[in-house]
């Protein structure tokens, strides 16, 4: 039998139909096509019903979602993990992040980084980070300067900033215009800052994250919505964040995975003091350039929010 | 013969469910089209800043995509609006004419009515006035009082956290510090200018003069032999007539377009 006979569908009319006619094999092969038939039939079915699941609905359609309040379960968890954050002394995480950048084509790309976070309160801030495409950064605070140094090219900028983690934190993201993602976990009043950009919050379940039973929360901001993930248990402890810029285009995500938790690090006094070994140049952050060219100052004391 | 048919009806019932589940996989993902990975760098001058790389809990990032709907959307249902608005006004003129004189006479008859009635319930209210008043009064005593205690309870609240008091940061501290979207765009308004002293360890600004010119920043110099120049201890890199210097970015180091270097 030519294979190009063998290959028609499941029609009456099929060679294999007739080849199966042989006495010997009747009973096995009439089954076959039968089954064939059936699988192509059932298969036909699930794929259609699952593409209209996954289909997502055109926007217009959408109903709005309706605004919950802020469930006081919910939040009592995110202010327990708030608050246990705030006070404890030191600890150090590693977070596993990803996050959608929309292209100036219409096109979704989404790119990823690892951060060692190490923080000892109250002043000092080491974060490592790879980049995607293997960058390596490294921002540091030792309550005098701020360093951010990139091995990669072995270059550093440094401002000087005397102050707390927090004070740092916002001069780095604020007036350097520097990112640091999630920022708000290693600041002494996360439980302020979290508490009062939330306009709603709500249990979603209770769930299990990397092997431990955690709460699944979902918050709304006035432009970010939420999802954390909070260890149960005496370490309240953050697992998981997504968020959603729910104001930009094409509503880009940044999902991070906070694993390594260890809240009693050990540290040397000198894992948060830059010192620039022979070779590497210092650049100025590119917000200080913007502040040179316009004619402001940049002197960190008159700058940001200062307490 | 029959078994190689066999076998042939089921490697197509395997490859069917096979393709199947493939385009099942491509679906849920949003729809395939996109390049096959590989390992390799794009280079393709992606950018990786965007709302959503800062990670952080606020973004002053805006849609234009929805605001072009929105505006589409108002500028159709003002349409309508306009349309519907012409309508009724007909059907309301033919509408009010004949209301009007069933109003009139009914009018007429109500007022007499009314009259009466006023008569009636005058000394009533009077009566019912002086009891609301006394009421009212004993309600506004227990709602101030309540009130202060509340703003205490909230002021409490507001700046006392599990034992520590957060010493009023909540009025001095911006909301919007962490906006991801500020740290994109900012950058786009960068000048030129002179950036000796940096290398130097300074932090005191050199006053320059702003020269309008496109502005670029990129990863990467646009041509691949520049021209290297120290000065002062910064590094300048020339390429054709625009020089341009290393600076610590969002994203990472980037060259930043600065005025010609004096010596």
């Amino acid at each position: 039998m030519p294979f190009d006979e063998s290959s028609k569908t499941c029609g009456t009319d099929l060679t294999i139909a007739r080849a199966m006619r042989t006495p010997m094999n009747t009973k096995r092969h009439l089954v076959t096509p039968a089954t064939l038939c059936v699988v192509v039939f059932a298969v036909t079915i699930v794929s259609a019903e699952n593409q209209a699941v996954t289909r997502p609905e055109p926007a217009a359609t959408r109903a709005p979602a309706p605004q919950p309040a802020i469930e006081p379960e919910a939040r009592d968890i995110l202010v327990r993990m708030a608050e246990f954050l705030a006070t404890t002394p030191r600890f150090s995480v590693n977070i596993r992040s990803n996050y959608d950048v929309l292209q100036e084509s219409g096109q979704m790309i989404e790119f990823g980084e690892t951060r060692n976070i190490t923080v000892s309160r109250p002043s000092g801030l080491r974060v490592e980070v790879e980049q995607s495409d293997g960058d390596k950064q490294l921002v540091l605070y030792d309550g005098k300067q701020i360093t951010a140094f990139s091995s990669s090219q072995n270059v550093y900028a440094q401002v000087s900033k005397p102050g707390d983690i927090d004070s740092a934190v916002v001069y780095f993201v604020k007036d350097l215009h520097m990112r640091l993602p999630l920022a708000g976990i290693v600041l002494s009043r996360f439980p302020v800052e979290i508490e009062r950009r939330t306009r709603s919050l709500d249990y979603v379940e209770r769930t299990v994250m990397d092997g431990k039973p955690a709460h699944h929360l979902a918050g709304r901001t006035a432009t970010v919505d939420y999802q954390f993930w909070i260890a149960e248990g005496p370490q309240p402890l953050l697992l998981r964040a997504v968020l959603t810029y729910k104001n930009a285009e094409g509503d880009p995500q940044f999902r991070a995975q906070l694993s390594d938790w260890n809240l009693a690090p050990e540290i040397r006094e000198t894992e948060f003091i830059f010192a620039p070994s022979q070779g590497m140049r210092r650049i100025a952050f590119a917000a200080q350039l913007r502040q040179t060219a316009s004619g402001k100052t940049t002197d960190a004391e008159k700058t940001g929010a200062q307490k | 013969m029959t078994t190689r048919a066999s076998l042939i009806v089921t490697a197509i019932a395997v490859t069917l469910l096979f393709l199947m589940g493939i385009v099942n996989d491509v679906s849920a993902r949003g729809g395939g089209g996109g390049r096959g990975g590989g390992g390799r760098s794009g280079g393709g001058g992606y950018s990786r800043s965007g709302p959503a790389s800062s990670g952080s809990l606020s973004s002053s990032a805006s849609s234009a995509s929805s605001q072009r709907s929105a505006q589409r959307s108002q500028r159709q249902q003002t349409a309508s609006a306009n349309q519907q608005a012409r309508s009724s006004d007909r059907q309301q003129q033919q509408q009010s004419m004949q209301q009007n004189r069933q109003e009139q006479q009914q009018q007429a008859q109500q007022t007499r009515s009314e009259q009466q009635q006023n008569r009636q319930s005058t000394s009533s209210q009077n009566q019912a006035q002086r009891q609301q008043y006394a009421n009212e009064n004993a309600e506004a005593r227990q709602q101030t009082v309540s009130e202060r205690q509340a703003n205490r309870q909230d002021y409490a609240e507001d700046h006392y956290h599990g034992g520590t008091y957060y010493h009023g940061y909540d009025d001095d501290w911006d909301d919007d510090w962490d906006d991801g979207e500020v740290a994109a765009v900012a950058l786009g308004a960068a000048a030129v200018g002179a950036v000796g002293g940096y290398a130097a360890g300074q932090s005191s600004a050199t006053q320059t003069t702003t020269s309008t010119v496109a502005y670029v920043q990129d990863s990467a110099l646009p041509c691949s032999n520049p021209n290297v120049t120290e000065i002062q201890g910064v590094t300048y890199y020339q390429c054709g007539s625009t020089w341009y210097t290393q600076a610590y970015g969002n994203t990472g180091v980037i060259y930043v377009p600065v005025a010609r270097p004096s010596e």
